[in-house]
């Protein structure tokens, strides 16, 4: 029995260890990935105030004259429109065979293209949250298979260790200032367990035909048709025709649009995907709206795109295998939630993301207690871990706050300037983790910390003088994007000065003792 | 007196002092038994359960790939749980064997089309 839990706790601490800051990382840019398209607004400040009520048929009408003129030869036409926060502008995109195209956002009145500046915005911040950066896809996707399955099992483990520790608490008296570390860490991952547990498992469910690929194979065969075969199966509803090479007029898409309007009662279409437009095997697929719960699907009609014949009627809801993959993909990226809900989805990302940073410390902290009492532990790797430790759990944060910094300031002209955004955000991280490695390790922590509040808590002072479109200016005219974004940023800045304010003089001795003791907030819980 | 787990794990760790090496292999041995060992378990076991969930083949697909990652888990934590390498990998080799003839029974086409 005793036995059992010590394995079980053995597990979650190194494989909580071993991966916790590739962790960190993807509860940092997942938690801002709920805000993903605010974020866009922000980092895109001469894009103008979202207008998510417009005329579906006026929109099509803008986005088809703009399609028209900018992308005769493409073989792929996207419109997508404004709905909600999820896609708060008419959007034109298109491909050609060559896989060159573009991505028009579309003034709701004009229907001219507004080119705001290059940026990374929400979405590249998003985007690392499963595929890291500067590394080929195949290769973060098992990466980070390999990372959520051991978060899964770190949280199962947890939870059997926990049990232990709970009884463990009230039984003795451990130490001051591990207690606190295990306290806080325990009350997070308890607080927010259902969430951590549903988002590790369904970040499974994302990564599972990479990470087990084998019973596709077994049950469809080997190969690239068999998998096709499966696909096509599973996710019917997506046109695989190749075009005709005759061309043929593109069927009235707006009578189309009245025919999905009957089907759907007027629920809001999200978007139309056009494959080989003006040729005789042109194929029409109308998106509905992704309705107001977890379920992810959204209905879907694919129309022949010359005659307008209706192919393929695909409903929101397939089979219950189908429904409960759906689901669990639906509330992973909680598109359907409104502004309390995603707040709270805010709230169990951030939970999550201080149970993995309270979790890498806690490691520390036990082990350099137990050094003080000379028992065997590596100081080399002990020393490691507390620096990585700083340069990550506050290293990271600054570096993203870097990559607010760089959209307001690089040259608005400037080539390759996304680029350049996400070059800022690594090379402050760089910096940050050598800062953490050379400096005394409470003064890495408080100097790190000083590092951050201020560059949050500044950052509504760069967007006041680098745009028109300062704090007050959107608290006056209510635009809640800027204004929630500038807020937030202010109260995370002084949230980090708080602390920093609150640990300055708490480490008895570090400083005189060559300051290698990390324990910032030791006595607070 | 100390937190129970921290007081049992250092003792454990002083006793085992003169035997680091032995220990490390034994950890290696039970990280390849959970890894590699409850992998392969998973796979064999899933395409059986994908065989049998009632409804179409892919829906039998379905389900089959979402739960294997609870029977990877209950693997992982089988190999590391098991009072010694040996019970470790036997719990995960019976059934894998076990279930590997009807998974490449399935797998070679005698479950249907």
């Amino acid at each position: 029995m005793g036995g059992f839990r010590q394995s079980m706790t053995w597990l979650h601490t190194w494989t909580g260890l071993l991966l916790g800051w590739v962790l960190y990382f993807m509860f940092v840019t997942g938690t801002i990935g709920y805000l993903d398209t605010e974020v866009d607004r922000w980092m895109q400040p001469e894009a103008p105030p979202a207008a998510t009520s417009v005329d579906t048929s006026t929109a099509l009408h803008l986005a088809l004259a703009h399609l028209g003129t900018e992308a005769m030869d493409a073989n792929r036409w996207f419109i997508a429109f404004a709905t909600d926060r999820n896609n708060p502008y008419l959007r034109a995109f298109w491909r050609d065979a060559e896989g060159n195209g573009g991505n028009d956002l579309l003034d709701p009145v004009s229907g001219r293209p507004f080119k705001p500046r290059e940026t990374g915005g929400g979405q590249t911040l998003y985007r690392m949250h499963w595929l890291l950066h500067y590394l080929p896809d195949d290769f973060t996707e098992w990466l980070i298979s390999v990372v959520t399955m051991v978060l899964f099992v770190a949280m199962v483990t947890g939870v059997i260790a926990h049990k232990r520790i709970f009884r463990d608490f009230f039984t003795f008296r451990p130490g001051k200032r591990q207690r606190s570390w295990l306290d806080a860490h325990n009350a997070l991952a308890v607080l927010s367990l259902p969430f951590q547990l549903m988002i590790a498992y369904s970040g499974l469910i994302f990564m599972m035909f990479t990470c087990m690929p084998l019973i596709v194979v077994a049950i469809y065969g080997a190969g690239d048709a068999a998998r096709d075969r499966f696909f096509d199966e599973a996710f019917p509803g997506f046109p695989g025709v190749e075009a005709a090479g005759r061309s043929a007029p593109l069927v009235d898409l707006h009578g189309l649009l009245a025919t999905v309007d009957a089907r759907w009662n007027g629920e809001s279409v999200r978007y139309l995907d056009i494959y080989h437009p003006g040729d005789a095997n042109a194929r029409v697929t109308i998106a509905g709206p992704i309705g107001r719960g977890p379920l992810r699907g959204s209905p879907r009609i694919i129309f022949d795109g010359v005659s307008g014949e209706v192919l393929e009627d695909v409903p929101a809801r397939g089979s219950v295998a189908r429904a409960t993959y759906d689901v669990f993909l639906g509330l992973h990226e909680g598109l359907f939630a409104g502004p309390v809900l995603r707040m709270l989805y805010v709230l169990s990302g951030l939970m999550g993301t201080a149970m993995i940073a309270t979790g890498l410390v806690l490691w520390t902290v036990k082990r350099r207690q137990r050094l003080e009492k000379s028992r065997s532990v590596s100081v080399q790797g002990l020393q490691l871990v507390e620096r990585l430790n700083v340069g990550t759990i506050v290293g990271l944060p600054v570096a993203i706050a870097a990559y607010f910094w760089a959209n307001r300031l690089l040259p608005v002209e400037m080539a390759g300037r996304a680029d350049w955004e996400v070059h800022a955000m690594f090379l402050t991280w760089a910096a940050l983790l050598v800062h953490a490695g050379l400096r005394p390790l409470r003064h890495a922590w408080l100097e790190q910390l000083w590092m951050a509040g201020a560059a949050y808590a500044l950052l509504p002072v760069v967007n006041a003088l680098t745009t028109d479109r300062n704090l007050w200016h959107s608290l006056v005219t209510g635009d809640r994007v800027f204004a929630g974004f500038d807020l937030s940023v202010l109260g995370v800045g002084l949230a980090c000065a708080v602390l920093a304010w609150r640990l300055r003089g708490r480490v008895p001795g570090a400083a005189a003792s060559g300051g290698t003791q990390a324990n910032p907030s030791a006595t607070r819980s | 007196m100390r937190a129970g787990f921290v007081t049992v794990r250092s003792r454990r760790s002083e006793a085992a002092a003169g035997t680091t090496g032995r220990r490390a292999t034994a950890v290696v041995a039970r990280c390849v038994a959970a890894v590699l060992g409850g992998y392969g378990c998973t796979q064999v076991a899933s395409i059986v359960v994908a065989h049998l969930v009632p409804g179409s083949r892919a829906d039998g697909v379905l389900v089959a790939t979402m739960t294997s990652f609870l029977v990877y888990t209950g693997a992982i934590t089988w190999s590391f749980a098991a009072a010694s390498t040996r019970r470790a990998w036997i719990g995960l080799l019976v059934p894998t064997v076990l279930l590997a003839l009807p998974a490449w029974w399935i797998a070679s086409g005698g479950g249907g089309p």
